[in-house]
């Protein structure tokens, strides 16, 4: 379903990913580990449609995956840095917006304790509470591919549970996932990938 | 842009009926090459920060995900760019001459483009510069249809360049080592290559209010037949000193946040902390200041005013800085309140360097006394 072939990115002077491919089929959870500066959020950036790649391409259900393309995407990127200034309502509305759907359920709101939340600015909540309000915006619009980059960053052991039991619950959803997590990565993944020196390993 | 307004502020007040009209402004700009070359270059580089925070922050990085199609990111960015780049062109406008104020418009926003990040290998650093070049040599030599033309082009071509290539932090592999020395030179240096990497934008917009504050000087003896009365010196020169003062005053408490381990492991007290500040602040207003001077042909008595004059607002702005929990907002809320009251006792005619002195003692004395650590 999602089809990652010969992805290769420069950055600077460095090699970031070097002719990287990688399939993934709906309802897998593939846990992408290895060393820091591997290349694993790079490659995670360029599946987001973040930057792009100089060569290769990223498919999603036989095209590429950028456009209106996206829609079919949710992606908490490693930083977890939204616009400060806007409140965590405010964030889900315009993502909601562009994504052309419901803003996030009251359920989901709820299971990730962020309706306290809602009115206040992203500058003002701690990284934990601000990983919460990224998470819910991955989830906006109910995506079928999620991309999360060090999503248990900043989290307490009880939200960590509660992440990984959502993204297992979701039979149909894809999801990729970088982590230096091992519990984690393997309380969800269905398969294990390691990344070095900017390539895939297994 | 605060620079701007505190310019047209203080020129309304000083000029009053004698200021200049908006279509004069634009016939001036129509017939003087240099001016308007002025003009466009200080706008641009006063408006960099802004379309750099507003297009390219880690925020924006972050929205870069969403299903939006390139061209309206790209127009998005465009749109921004021309509403901050607006105002020079708009003279043009009332003047009756729309195809100059689209081609200083188009110009302006297609340099812009090419000031932003977003660049890969020469072809694309060279591409930047000849945009650059291209684009001004137009406007110098008045050919306003080529320059609408090539701004719509330009800045097309690198804003979807930016949108695409901005967010790509490259690594840069520098092989010099630019900390060196023992325990107080490399802390030194490491304090000023941090400033220099991370304040960069802080410290040419306090260059660029220095250029306006000469020039600021410089009207006000146009105005005044080339004399200008020691008291009018001191009011004149005191919101370009204030400004250029607490903005490195700032640039410096927040230098000094970063190299804060640094200095509690090597034991660097508060008030030797703060009394290095006060030297470094009093050196580059004192700069300022000189020029102030030499513009007015001040007589010598005028020097030590000057220097007292310097000295105060230099002791000010390092206590409102340092007071400041909120950062910016709130030292630019006191340092306006104290700018106007010194006016008020300037246009009196009441003593205003003995208020500026008394008012920095105040506040500065207190923050160079101290020697605790910053709550």
């Amino acid at each position: 379903m999602l089809e990652i072939d010969g992805v290769f990115k420069r950055l600077g002077h460095t090699v970031a990913v070097r002719d990287c491919s990688l399939q993934i089929a709906a309802g897998e959870r593939v846990a992408i580990s290895g060393p820091n500066g591997a290349g694993k959020s790079t490659l995670l950036r360029i599946v987001a449609g973040v930057i792009a790649p100089d060569r290769g391409s990223v498919r999603w259900k036989g095209s590429e995956l950028r456009g209106k393309g996206r829609r079919d995407v949710g992606y908490v990127p490693e930083a977890a840095d939204p616009p400060g200034h806007l409140t965590v309502g405010e964030l889900l509305h315009v993502i909601a917006a562009t994504k052309s759907c419901k803003p996030c359920s009251r359920e989901l709101v709820e299971r990730l304790e962020i309706e306290e939340l809602l009115g206040a600015r992203i500058f003002e909540i701690s990284l934990g509470q601000r990983r919460r309000a990224c998470l819910a915006a991955a989830l906006v619009g109910d995506p079928e591919l999620l991309l999360l980059d060090e999503p248990t960053n900043g989290l307490d052991a009880a939200a960590i549970a509660m992440l990984a039991e959502l993204l297992v619950e979701d039979a149909e959803r894809a999801v990729l996932l970088v982590t230096h997590d091992e519990e984690f990565a393997g309380q969800v993944g269905t398969r294990r990938v390691t990344m070095r020196d900017g390539g895939v390993e297994g | 842009m605060p620079a701007v307004l505190i310019v047209a502020v203080a020129g309304g007040g000083l000029y009053g009926d004698t200021t200049l009209t908006f279509s004069e402004l634009g016939v001036l700009f129509d017939q003087n090459a240099w001016l308007r070359a002025t003009v466009f270059t200080l706008w641009v580089l006063v408006m960099a920060p802004a379309a750099r925070a507003g297009l390219l922050s880690e925020g924006i990085d972050y929205l870069r995900w969403l299903p939006l199609p390139r061209h309206l990111a790209v127009s998005h960015l465009l749109g921004l760019l021309v509403l901050l780049h607006a105002l020079p062109a708009l003279p043009f406008f009332a003047a009756g001459l729309p195809a100059h104020g689209i081609g200083m418009l188009a110009a302006l926003v297609g340099v812009a483009t090419s000031l932003l990040p977003g660049a890969r290998g020469a072809v694309d650093q060279a591409s930047r510069v000849v945009g650059v070049v291209g684009l001004l040599g137009l406007l110098w030599l008045d050919l306003w249809g080529p320059a609408i033309a090539a701004g719509i082009v330009v800045a097309v071509l690198r804003g979807s360049r930016v949108w695409r290539l901005a967010p790509e932090h490259s690594f840069w592999r520098g092989s010099t080592r630019m900390v060196w020395g023992g325990a107080w030179c490399s802390m030194a240096s490491a304090q000023a290559l941090l400033t220099w990497r991370t304040e960069a934008a802080a410290l040419s917009r306090a260059l660029l209010v220095s250029a306006l504050g000469v020039f600021l000087i410089t009207l006000v003896l146009r105005a005044n037949q080339g004399s200008i009365s020691e008291s009018a010196l001191l009011v004149t020169s005191t919101p370009p000193i204030a400004a250029v003062s607490l903005m490195l005053a700032l640039v410096l408490k927040r230098s000094r946040a970063r190299v804060d381990w640094l200095m509690r492991s090597l034991g660097v007290s508060r008030r030797r902390e703060r009394i290095c500040s006060f030297v470094l602040l009093l050196g580059a207003t004192s700069i300022l200041a000189a020029l102030c001077l030499y513009v007015s042909s001040g007589a010598p008595a005028q020097i030590a005013t000057m220097g007292v004059h310097t000295a105060a607002w230099a002791l000010l702005t390092l206590g409102i800085s340092s007071r400041s929990e909120q950062d910016v907002r709130s030292a630019s809320i006191t340092l306006a309140l104290t700018v106007l009251a010194v006016f008020a006792i300037g246009i009196g005619g009441h003593a205003p360097l003995g208020a500026e002195l008394g008012l920095g003692l105040l506040a500065g004395g207190r923050a160079l006394l101290e020697d605790g650590t910053d709550a």
